[in-house]
């Protein structure tokens, strides 16, 4: 066990720099896009500001908002410390989906919305988003849509 | 049961995370 050590270590110390980079990239292109996009509501960029959370609650209970989401973000990092040390999922999984999730609260926090820049069709989002999205999908497609590993060895296979 | 615990754990992290995903941009998106 004291072996994986250091190896485990490294991997936490990735993930903690990867979650700090979505963070950074997020917040970077938040403000480049109320820079850049000079207020539009057209194209590809649109800066909104997206205070609606679920079950509308936004308005009457953003303090118990915010703490519900960081309890959530907390469980989400509590499981993917034990996920990446059983090496039952790569770290940049949890990094991604716990970098975006404290970026957009982030917005909460300090801003009361979440900003949004990124129009697809007639959602819009941000960088964020797309991180928590890749996290989750990369944690179903690496891990349960991956096929068995045991495979028969060529010429072994039992008949019966 | 090592391969067993590792899919309960990755398991429980794709039902968090998709929960936070859900709570977070569902909301926001539709």
């Amino acid at each position: 066990v004291t072996t994986h050590q250091p190896i485990r270590q490294a991997v936490r110390r990735r993930s903690i720099a990867l979650a700090a980079s979505v963070v950074l990239a997020d917040q970077a292109t938040k403000l480049a896009a109320d820079l850049l996009s000079g207020g539009q509501r057209h194209g590809p960029l649109v800066p909104v500001r997206n205070p609606r959370f679920s079950l509308g609650l936004a308005a009457t209970t953003r303090p118990l908002m915010v703490l519900a989401m960081a309890a959530g973000i907390a469980l989400v990092a509590a499981h993917g410390v034990r996920a990446t040390g059983r090496n039952a999922v790569p770290g940049w999984i949890p990094a991604l989906v716990i970098g975006g999730s404290l970026s957009n609260l982030l917005d909460r926090l300090l801003l009361g919305a979440v900003r949004d820049f990124l129009a697809i069709g007639h959602l819009v989002i941000n960088l964020a988003d797309l991180a928590v999205l890749a996290g989750v999908a990369g944690c179903y497609l690496t891990r349960l849509a991956r096929p068995p590993a045991t495979t028969p060895i060529p010429g072994r296979e039992v008949h019966q | 049961m090592t391969k067993l615990r590792q899919l309960a754990t990755a398991v429980m992290l794709l039902a968090g995370s998709l929960a936070v995903l859900v709570a977070e941009t569902g909301p926001r998106a539709f």
